[in-house]
């Protein structure tokens, strides 16, 4: 990935899950440049990380599990667009720690 | 730990899970609620087996009913293992509970066995099913599951619950028929398979819900109309403008928040939302035949488990409910279903049709 923190932004979406609320289904989105200067780098490190473990696009379409809940990351960088997806229970911890992370420091 | 049951002509019941927990903070978000539970663990009757057996001849219950036996035999107990995940994803995480164990002092561990325990109670003393197979299979639970996360799941062999971020949801276990929800994942999975997607994937959902609201009507020994038929009592946080996650009583009345939205359960079939969230709506249209089960058991009276529950339980295990069954056919099952048990054309069997006429099913 390019390495301009500032212009990193992420989206999260949280699909299903037992708790499928509506207010919850909305987009949570974080722009690094809304971030200071540590946690705009640290969401690049965690974003590199989870954009490398990442699993293909089909791989990653698994079948949630009854209540799991779906999980579409895209981090938008420049021209480009890098999707990460998952399901409960998210096994990969890079990618756990970057939808920790936009849960907490993103708004809806 | 309950261990009685003897061979009389009604099974025994024990005093023997005195849950202190569970819906303490239900109160919160001015439901008001306080519940408090004494559970029974019963031994299963030979002779109830029997009566089954006779009353559903070509089920999927011939082969889950055991050989009959002579003399004094222990009744089924559960047996429950509880992990934490510490606040991690990793599954199954460490063993903090075992069967038998004396409370460990975390409410949610405690809750988590507590409600495993009464799940089992209800399905064994109830359905006369013993755990999830049917086969006594151990009860495995993992909570502390992720930070602040807000949901539960079953992911085929495990139930797993999360904390809550505090701010709109409390932890996951606070609520007993969301225990129950969970469990019943495992017991629709090892009967019709419902498929997880669209209107059996909503019928899937209502089913844990159904089973989920009786786990906690039977518990409380509540009849139908003293049941508060919600799912989730006590789980949003305080300040979040709602009583519980779904209302199956008054689909789309649940909550009505500025953060969480608004409930969007139809109640009605001319209301059925067509989406591609939610894998089809799952948790949505599930509203319909919630609602279908509660007018059913209400018209019906008595413990919802006793006549609505059984009909709706031997539907799920009727060889006839297919994976992809919609909900038209599930509802034509539980008439037929209801006749067999009972009377063709009896009140029973009328009460479910009517119910699912009032909902646009049939």
């Amino acid at each position: 990935m390019a390495s301009d923190p500032a212009a990193l932004r992420v989206t999260l979406r949280i699909d299903g899950g037992f708790a499928h609320l509506p207010g919850l289904a909305r987009p949570i989105a974080l722009n690094a440049a809304q971030l200071g200067d540590e946690h705009a780098a640290q969401l690049q490190r965690l974003c590199d990380s989870a954009c490398a473990v990442a699993p293909t696009r089909k791989a990653s379409r698994a079948a949630a599990v009854p209540d799991g809940r779906r999980y579409r990351l895209t981090v938008d960088l420049g021209d480009s667009r890098r999707e990460v997806t998952a399901t409960d229970p998210v096994e990969t911890p890079a990618i756990a720690e970057l939808i920790a992370f936009v849960e907490k420091h993103g708004q809806r | 730990m309950c261990n009685a049951a003897d061979h009389e002509s009604r099974p025994r019941s024990m005093l023997c899970i005195l849950p202190p927990y569970i819906l303490r903070e239900i109160a919160k978000n001015g439901t008001a609620e306080q519940r408090a539970a004494a559970l029974e663990a019963l031994g299963v009757d030979q002779a109830i087996r029997d009566q089954r057996a006779a009353a559903a001849p070509a089920s999927r219950l011939a082969s889950a009913i055991p050989p009959k036996r002579t003399g004094k035999r222990a009744a089924p107990k559960p047996r429950r293992t509880i992990y934490t995940a510490a606040g991690s994803q990793k599954l199954p995480g460490k063993i903090v509970r075992k069967e038998g164990a004396a409370a460990s002092g975390d409410a949610a561990v405690d809750e988590a066995y507590d409600g495993l325990g009464a799940t089992f109670a209800f399905f064994l003393e109830a359905c006369q099913r013993n755990s999830i197979d049917d086969a006594g299979l151990p009860l495995d639970a993992t909570v502390h599951f992720g930070r602040k996360y807000d949901n539960a799941f079953w992911n085929g062999s495990r139930m797993v619950f999360g904390d809550g971020d505090g701010k709109l949801f409390n932890r996951f276990t606070v609520a007993l028929d969301v225990i129950g929800h969970e469990l019943t994942h495992g017991v629709t999975e090892r009967e019709a398979a419902l498929v997880y997607q669209g209107q059996p994937g909503a019928l899937n959902e209502s089913l844990s819900d159904v089973f989920g609201s009786l786990v906690k009507q039977h518990a409380l020994k509540q009849d139908a109309e003293a049941a508060d038929w919600l799912i989730g009592a006590g789980l949003l946080a305080k300040g979040v403008k709602g009583v519980a996650l779904r209302s199956m009583k008054a689909p789309g009345t649940a909550y009505d928040d500025r953060v969480l939205g608004r409930d969007p359960q139809p109640a009605h079939m001319q209301d059925f939302v067509r989406t591609t969230d939610d894998n089809g709506g799952v948790h949505i249209n599930s509203g319909i035949p919630n609602r279908a089960f509660h007018l059913a058991a209400t018209a019906i009276g008595g413990k919802a488990w006793e006549f609505a529950g059984r009909i709706w339980y031997e539907a799920l295990r009727d060889p006839r409910l297919k994976a992809n069954a919609n909900f038209a056919a599930f509802a034509k099952l539980t008439v037929a279903v209801a006749g067999r048990l009972y009377r063709p054309r009896g009140r029973e069997a009328a009460a479910v049709a009517k119910a699912w006429q009032q909902v646009g099913v049939l």
